[in-house]
């Protein structure tokens, strides 16, 4: 059962924030508050935000925290002007760990398996992921990963046949590791997720996905070509 | 090719809805029709399934349970829900969904529907907070989906105008906007992350683009049923799913920030005819 509906709220008499709200609907909109980093419209809507996803565990609302890239890339909507893309790309790269044991590509049938599964990450009342299996990577909500991949998404491009071009050099594992783990040491302010730097993947894992990117005999790089016509019903994505 | 026989659609359809409720003027696949029509959108079209079950959509039934769940005298106060005041007068249901949320005087908030009927069904029938009727807030068994789904389809066609007269109401739909682009948790997701182009597909679903408003109008038109969950749907249902998939953690119903961005996406939709009941895949 939900703790704390909004009649709950207003029956108990809590003006929930409204204090908060009619400030930001006030002059002071916009006002740069330099001690906390934050604008007196970031600040209120900060402390709606709290109020909102109140009643969830500290586990879960540590979630709602917002880093440095991610509190920059929302206040820019992703589109970092020259100096704000140097800083946060020079950042997130230092952050990316290695294996203790080099970059060695995985397991490219682990890999796959990891590519579509979607597992893992979510919370709430209904239906919790179980936190000790395995997550997914959950590659192919947004990407194309085969040759006749129809249901893959198409908000990042297709990877199919990715490692034709690509090789399995040590140049080339490098560069999947470190796109995979933390995409913004590359494209500062993409849309993909940083899943070596939060931990949703693991490093074993990220090589893993690395090897079904690259492997010769993996599915990514079959020798037929992609499909022309779309699959029917769906339209073509637009480019 | 799907466009083609989509249009020929509307003649034998035009009829269809006086079947299920009197105070409905057009079926709304009518009103999805004449958007596919005007724009060129791969999310309006993209399921030919949907489009032509959506004549009989199942929604259209809960509409009637709801219509009869209204004017049933119910609760501790026993009196039905007519003196409930949607903002447009008690009891005034025309076009009131469309200009939704907006500033309540007698509760001093910004109020969605669901968050409206709450209030009428403790103020005026009596009903305490965890009576299943106000509880119980999703699935077609729900007196809030009936009544919700009844409420909304007197705004079938109607253009979303949410008021931004008083400052609360503009200050809603600022915090909403933020909210929308806000991201966080361990997938750096926000809104944004999928909304802010045409055309795209997470697996094999088009998403709709939030600036592009004869699309966004049907994103938004909950309640809907949703075939894959055989349920009718509601905003803040849809919201508690985004944020389930976005990995962050759960909204509390109700709560101004879910408010907030329905404000925020009802005002990008402004001017488009709402869909009501929709139908989602």
């Amino acid at each position: 059962m939900f703790r704390a509906s909004v009649a709950e709220r207003s029956a108990g008499c809590r003006p929930f924030r409204l204090l908060a709200l009619a400030v930001l609907a006030g002059p002071l909109l916009g006002t740069p508050v330099a001690a906390q980093g934050l604008s007196a419209l970031e600040r209120q809507v900060e402390a709606v935000v709290r109020d909102s996803w109140g009643d969830a565990p500290p586990s879960e609302a540590r979630r709602l925290a917002q880093d440095d890239t991610q509190l920059e890339c929302s206040r820019v909507r992703n589109e970092p002007g020259e100096v704000l893309r140097a800083r946060i790309q020079a950042r997130e790269r230092e952050r990316i760990q290695y294996p203790e044991g080099g970059l060695v590509l995985g397991d490219p049938v682990e890999g796959e398996r990891i590519a579509k599964d979607s597992y893992g990450g979510r919370v709430g009342r209904l239906r919790p992921d179980d936190p000790g299996r395995p997550n997914g990577g959950s590659c192919r909500a947004c990407h194309i990963l085969e040759p006749r991949d129809d249901m893959g998404g198409t908000l990042g491009p297709p990877l199919a046949r990715f490692g034709l071009t690509h090789g399995t050099g040590p140049e080339a594992v490098r560069y999947v590791y470190e796109r995979v783990y933390n995409p913004h040491a590359f494209q500062p302010c993409t849309e993909m997720p940083r899943f070596g730097y939060h931990g949703f993947l693991t490093v074993q894992q990220i090589l893993d996905v690395a090897a079904y990117l690259l492997s010769p005999g993996s599915p990514v790089n079959r020798p037929e070509s992609p499909r022309q016509e779309a699959p029917a019903p769906l339209r073509p994505a637009q480019p | 090719m799907i466009r083609k026989a989509l249009l020929a659609l509307p003649v034998a359809l035009a009829f269809g809805v006086t079947a299920h409720a009197d105070h409905m003027q057009e079926n709304p696949v009518n009103i999805l029709l004449g958007l596919i029509q005007k724009v060129d959108s791969p999310y309006l079209t993209q399921s030919e399934q949907n489009i032509m079950m959506m004549e009989d959509n199942p929604a259209l039934w809960i509409v009637e349970d709801g219509k009869e769940l209204f004017y049933q005298p119910r609760g501790p106060n026993n009196v039905s829900l007519e003196s409930c005041d949607f903002g447009q007068g008690p009891g005034v249901l025309e076009a009131a969904y469309a200009k939704m949320p907006r500033y309540f005087e007698d509760t001093g908030r910004v109020m969605d529907l669901e968050a409206r009927l709450v209030h009428c069904m403790m103020t005026i029938q009596g009903f305490p907070a965890d009576d299943p009727a106000v509880r119980q807030r999703h699935g077609n068994e729900s007196d809030h989906m009936k009544l919700q789904s009844y409420i909304a389809s007197y705004s079938n066609g109607v253009p979303w105008d949410p008021p931004m007269d008083h400052p609360l109401e503009k200050a809603m739909r600022d915090a909403g906007e933020y909210i929308f682009f806000r991201r966080a948790g361990s997938l750096d997701m926000s809104c944004q992350t999928c909304h802010s182009a045409t055309g795209q597909r997470i697996r094999a679903s088009v998403l709709p683009n939030s600036s592009f408003q004869e699309e966004w109008t049907k994103a938004i038109s909950w309640p809907a049923f949703r075939v894959g969950h055989d349920h009718v749907r509601s905003s803040q249902h849809r919201i508690r799913g985004c944020y389930w998939q976005m990995r962050q953690a759960g909204p509390i119903p109700g709560s101004d920030g879910t408010i907030a961005l329905i404000s925020y996406w009802t005002d990008l939709a402004r001017g488009q005819p709402a869909i009501l009941p929709d139908m989602k895949r």
